[in-house]
């Protein structure tokens, strides 16, 4: 029996869909078998930073509504054989499924896979309920700004509402100079607000927005920062103490104290 | 059915609630046992009739005639009330006079997190910090044993005394009783106090804690005795112990 985990921000275009593909890659490449399901019902995007989009015959609506077998409508990644998707619909809306339904797919999918990977929508409402509904544990994705800090802040409190206890928090996109010329928010002031467990930190890279064009998620990418920290967080995710890498090559004093938020180098 | 049965009994039920102006009198029967009391508040509060009284905020005066309730009973009506989440006892009225109640300091474990409100009709303590887009709101004090970074009501029922204490002040906005403010915009890098919002005047000020006694001095005691009868400070309960 695997463990389900959602992804989720509140807050849209911080990076859910992109997390996902990278995190179950990098998971599935470490040998688990991993299934990613896109909860996203109606704005289906994970099958796209995937390139798997030509292969989707059936969708987790489908599957709800007995349209076809759980089977049917995995679809297998065409690198790692090991990592499987279970598409959102793109015709249907997020009425389409209730949480009791999703909490049963999801235990189903829990059966067959080590790690189930539930990409949320943004928002708080039915799609938001329905894809937490059966996860056992949450990643919550946030930029370094006060409106996705605040977002994933309001985030925690529901998931801590739906009994999801278990939050760890992964921060995207950084800019180490903005951070230091004081344009972004720091590290340290998003882990004090929010105050859960850091997972990660992925710097802003354009390897990214290219490797979501061309469905190669970055994690497939040598040399790519963003990659390397998207893998170093499935190695925590698997128990590994990897230190948070340095951003930059001088990389300044803010490093050391991140470590130290995390428990590490002390 | 249950309507049929209550018109055929001559007596009256244990508890029987009115609603007057902007409160509701709930009139306890001094002639039945005190047992009979709770069984039917509970009855009516989350029975099946209890989505009447479910909603806004509302006050509740407790009416006893000619009995008087000790301290234990007053408790137990006051935390079956208070269960509802939305109704709270205010005072209690019997035929030998009228008792407003008076809530203990509540200690809220944080962090506040935005969305979240957290109200209480008397001082309010958070461990932890309150968060921008976070609410709390207290009839008494507010004091954040952390970060207060979201939005503080003290004072909410008109107490303009009442103060607003966090150890890293920086509130979106506070609220004293009546008066709305945004916080003092040039605040002092580096060194953090553990400060406090008073009304002075028509305007908020900010101060460090350590004055509030001297501003206040007729609220709560001060601990008074020389260094040695300070021994026992981890058995004290409250300042009011020590003395």
């Amino acid at each position: 029996m695997g463990e389900a985990v959602v992804i989720t921000s509140g807050k849209g275009g911080v990076g859910k869909t992109t997390s996902t593909a990278n995190i179950g890659l990098a998971l599935a490449l470490m040998g688990k078998r991993v299934c990613l399901v896109d909860a996203d019902i109606g704005l289906r995007n994970l099958d796209v930073v995937l390139g798997l989009e030509n292969r989707i015959l059936f969708d987790v609506v489908d599957v709800a509504q007995g349209e076809c077998r759980l089977e049917q409508a995995l679809i297998q990644d065409k690198r790692v054989d090991r990592l499987s998707l279970l598409p959102a619909s793109q015709t249907k809306d997020k009425s389409a499924l209730t949480p009791d339904v999703m909490r049963k797919i999801v235990g189903d999918v829990k059966v067959q896979f080590e790690f189930v990977l539930i990409d949320c929508p943004a928002g708080i409402e039915q799609g938001f309920r329905v894809a937490v509904a059966g996860a056992d544990r949450a990643i919550i994705v946030a930029t370094p700004e006060h409106a996705a800090v605040r977002d994933a802040d309001r985030v925690i409190g529901l998931l801590q509402g739906e009994r999801v206890q278990d939050t760890k928090l992964v921060i995207n996109r950084v800019r180490p100079s903005m951070m230091r010329q004081g344009d972004m928010l720091e590290i340290e002031e998003v882990v004090s607000i929010l105050a859960v467990d850091l997972l990660g930190v992925i710097p802003d890279d354009e390897a990214v927005i290219r490797g979501g064009n061309h469905g190669e998620p970055v994690v497939l990418t040598q040399g790519s920062k963003a990659g390397q920290a998207y893998r170093n967080i499935a190695r925590r995710i698997l128990g590994e103490p990897v230190p948070l890498m340095p951003l930059e090559e001088n990389g300044g004093g803010w490093i050391g104290r991140l470590r130290r938020l995390m428990g590490f180098g002390r | 059915m249950a309507q049929r049965e209550r018109r055929e009994e001559p007596r009256k039920s244990p508890v029987t609630i009115k609603g007057v102006r902007d409160h509701l009198v709930f009139y306890l029967d001094d002639a039945c046992a005190f047992g009979d009391i709770l069984l039917d508040l509970d009855e009516k509060l989350n029975g099946a009739q209890a989505r009447l009284l479910s909603g806004a905020q509302m006050d509740v005066s407790i009416h006893t005639g000619s009995r008087d309730l000790s301290d234990w009973e007053r408790d137990a009506v006051r935390r079956a009330v208070s269960r509802t989440g939305n109704l709270l006892v205010r005072e209690f009225v019997s035929d030998s006079g009228r008792q407003t109640v008076k809530y203990e300091p509540r200690l809220v474990y944080g962090p506040v997190r935005a969305g979240q409100v957290v109200v209480h009709p008397g001082d309010l303590v958070v461990i932890g910090d309150v968060n921008p887009g976070a609410l709390v709101v207290a009839e008494g004090d507010v004091y954040v044993l952390g970060a207060l970074r979201g939005v503080a009501h003290a004072g909410s029922q008109g107490d303009r005394e009442a103060v607003i204490a966090a150890a890293d002040f920086r509130p979106s906005q506070i609220r004293i009783a009546d008066i709305i403010s945004e916080p003092p915009v040039d605040r002092m890098p580096g060194v953090v106090y553990f400060e406090y919002a008073y009304i002075d005047g028509d305007g908020v000020r900010v101060d460090k804690l350590w004055t509030l006694h001297g501003r206040r001095p007729r609220r709560g005691a001060e601990v008074r005795g020389t260094g040695g009868e300070r021994k026992g400070i981890g058995d004290a309960r409250g300042p009011a112990d020590l003395l």
